[in-house]
């Protein structure tokens, strides 16, 4: 009896090891190898009409080069979600600054409030700059009513403009915490080291903090340069002719087109650009240094 | 004499506490001067004053005779070796040694020269590319020096920079210190709580407790002169005796003790006398007061031994003796006689 329940325990025991081992890589399985697999197997597929026939073409890859609008499309997809990136930075950075060097009471809260953003719908973001740079918006009242223009600018909506707005509102709250964090992590006595040796503040930042939260910000490159990439939502919304993103592409070749071969050739060709980006910038900071800023 | 860094009635409130009470001191050029006092004293305070991270509640620091009020530390002439360092983890053994330089806009090769000049002067010429995670603490301690030194500031302020240190290398770098001082001359205002290195290292010592500078004086002074009781009771190890003065003696528990005295007969004295000026043995005899005890208490040193002698009821007095030979090493109810010279004892006019 007991040895039976002994055994019966060794069983639950390595089994719980097993499934607990298993869990996490099928999860990676199938929510990962096997959607990005898919996708790299019907990018060699063909299509005729409405169907899809699997026969082995590198047809769609010769498209993607062929068609004038595809290179283009995807370079500003890379020029906007770089000047997404660099504007979330540039607002993310001061506030996490701020947040662990200068704010002793109330991190927490501070930082909490910073996640508002998350607590709204995306749509709803996006739905609020169209109020704020309509033609009748927000914005251009104000312009208005001080007298900066004489009639309301339509440059504001429907422009790459209103894409990149659009998008560091959305993202720029998620950079605090990686660059909070490597901030946070800092020997404060290092800045007091680099003032005593005749450091002005600004080059004990350059010097000092700086190169030190490098890796945090090179995270927070890649928490925002990735997702916004392959952005189509907003674009879409905000976007207008001149704000159309290569993500828009991909969903009018999968969507209107029902072109999927195409679709995924494109899909699957951004991906693996903006993976070596990605491994090329771990590899500049030292990929071991950028998981531990994590 | 030329004064280097002068300090005129400084005083450091934070919040209600007051850290640092009315400081002024005047430290000269070339010198090697010591902040001495228990831990939560102030001096560490003092010392961030000078350098510019602390502004004082009342008073002024003066450098070189220039007021220091509303000046930022990375104006000062003053640079800092850390309690903890702070060497800059992301820059190499040279880098950090060449921080100062390069802030400053010097040429590249004068960069190059000062640097390999200063990592020469504390020992570590070869090791320019190291980064400082490879480094064993004894060597990052002179990758800090240099680096404060490579500047050529007028003065050169150590926050307790021995503490992490290991005895053995802690006796090293102190010989390193004072060899360092001689060679560039610089002026080294150094902190401390351990008193064998502050008295062994500085040309004067100020011993400071609670906020307060007690005395200021050679290492030589404040030791066998101590101005006060506090400052009596916090250097070295120390009994205090007190009672009542009477015709040359002062009567202690049922003690007459022998003392020199310009006290008025009849008035109340305490009196200081170090353990290590005290004779014990099994039959002693020369000592002005000589007083038989039992030993209650032993702490064995190795080189020498503490006992706690009790002479009366209510008096037990620390006694250390170096330990010549194994019979004059005593257990614990051993009669010994104990005795000292009445020159020995220090008078200590202020009763607490």
């Amino acid at each position: 009896m007991r040895d039976k329940f002994l055994q019966f325990f060794r069983r639950k025991v390595q089994l719980r090891i097993f499934s607990g081992l298993s869990f996490s890589l099928s999860w990676f399985l199938l929510f990962l190898i096997v959607p990005t697999a898919v996708i790299f197997l019907y990018s060699f597929w063909r299509q005729e009409y409405i169907s899809i026939i699997p026969q082995f073409t590198i047809d769609n890859y010769a498209q993607f080069l062929a068609n004038p609008i595809h290179i283009p499309l995807f370079l500003r997809s890379l020029v906007i979600s770089a000047a997404v990136t660099m504007g979330s930075i540039g607002l993310a950075y001061p506030a996490a600054y701020f947040l662990a060097f200068r704010v002793r009471k109330y991190k927490i809260p501070l930082l909490l409030a910073l996640m508002g953003p998350f607590w709204t719908s995306y749509l709803l973001i996006v739905y609020a700059w169209k109020i704020i740079l309509g033609y009748d918006g927000i914005l251009n009242s104000l312009l208005l009513n001080l007298r900066l223009v004489e009639q309301p600018a339509d440059l504001l909506l429907y422009s790459p403009f209103a894409v990149i707005i659009t998008l560091i509102h959305i993202w720029s709250p998620w950079l605090v915490f990686p660059l909070y964090a490597s901030l946070e992590k800092m020997d404060k006595s290092l800045l007091e080291a680099a003032m005593d040796l005749g450091a002005t503040p600004t080059q004990a930042f350059l010097r000092v903090t700086l190169p030190l939260t490098w890796p945090g910000l090179v995270v927070a490159v890649l928490f925002v340069f990735i997702p916004t990439v392959g952005e189509f939502v907003t674009p879409a919304l905000v976007g207008g002719p001149q704000g159309y993103m290569y993500g828009n592409l991909i969903e009018n070749y999968f969507h209107l087109g029902f072109n999927w071969p195409l679709g995924s050739s494109l899909a699957f060709i951004m991906l693996a650009v903006v993976m070596v980006m990605t491994l090329l910038l771990l590899r500049a900071v030292g990929p071991d240094k950028v998981m531990e800023s994590l | 004499m030329v004064i280097d860094v002068e300090l005129r009635g400084v005083t450091k409130r934070f919040a209600d506490i007051v850290a640092v009470d009315n400081v002024s001191i005047q430290i000269l050029k070339g010198e090697f001067f010591s902040l001495l006092g228990p831990s939560g004293c102030g001096k560490t305070t003092t010392l961030r004053t000078i350098a510019g991270f602390e502004d004082p509640s009342e008073g002024e620091v003066f450098i070189s005779g220039q007021s220091m009020a509303g000046v930022p530390p990375f104006k000062r002439p003053t640079n800092m070796v850390f309690q903890h360092l702070a060497l800059f983890p992301h820059l190499s053994v040279e880098e950090n040694v060449a921080f100062g330089l390069k802030v400053k806009r010097l040429a590249k090769q004068e960069i190059r020269q000062r640097a390999s000049k200063f990592l020469e002067i504390v020992r570590l010429s070869g090791l320019e590319k190291r980064k400082i995670s490879q480094l064993s603490g004894g060597q990052q301690q002179r990758v800090a020096i240099a680096r404060a030194l490579v500047t050529e500031p007028t003065v050169l302020l150590l926050d307790e920079p021995l503490g992490p240190l290991d005895l053995r290398l802690r006796l090293e770098m102190q010989e390193e210190l004072k060899r360092i001082q001689r060679e560039v001359g610089t002026t080294f205002v150094y902190v401390t709580h351990d008193q064998t290195e502050a008295l062994s290292l500085s040309n004067r010592v100020a011993v400071m407790i609670s906020g307060r500078i007690e005395q200021v004086g050679t290492p030589l002074e404040v030791y066998e002169k101590p101005r006060n009781h506090s400052v009596a009771e916090f250097m070295g190890e120390t009994n205090m005796l007190g009672g009542r003065y009477l015709d040359g003696a002062v009567e202690i528990d049922g003690l007459s003790v022998r003392v020199t005295s310009q006290a008025s007969k009849g008035t109340d004295i305490i009196f200081s006398i170090r353990s290590e000026k005290i004779s014990i043995g099994k039959t002693l005899s020369g000592p002005d007061n000589v007083f038989k005890g039992t030993v209650r208490g032993v702490t064995y040193r190795g080189s020498d031994s503490v006992y706690d002698v009790q002479l009366s009821e209510r008096i037990i007095i620390k006694v250390r003796s170096t330990n010549l030979a194994l019979e004059s090493i005593y257990r614990v109810g051993d009669e010994v006689f104990v005795g000292w010279d009445i020159d020995k004892a220090l008078l200590i006019s202020s009763l607490r």
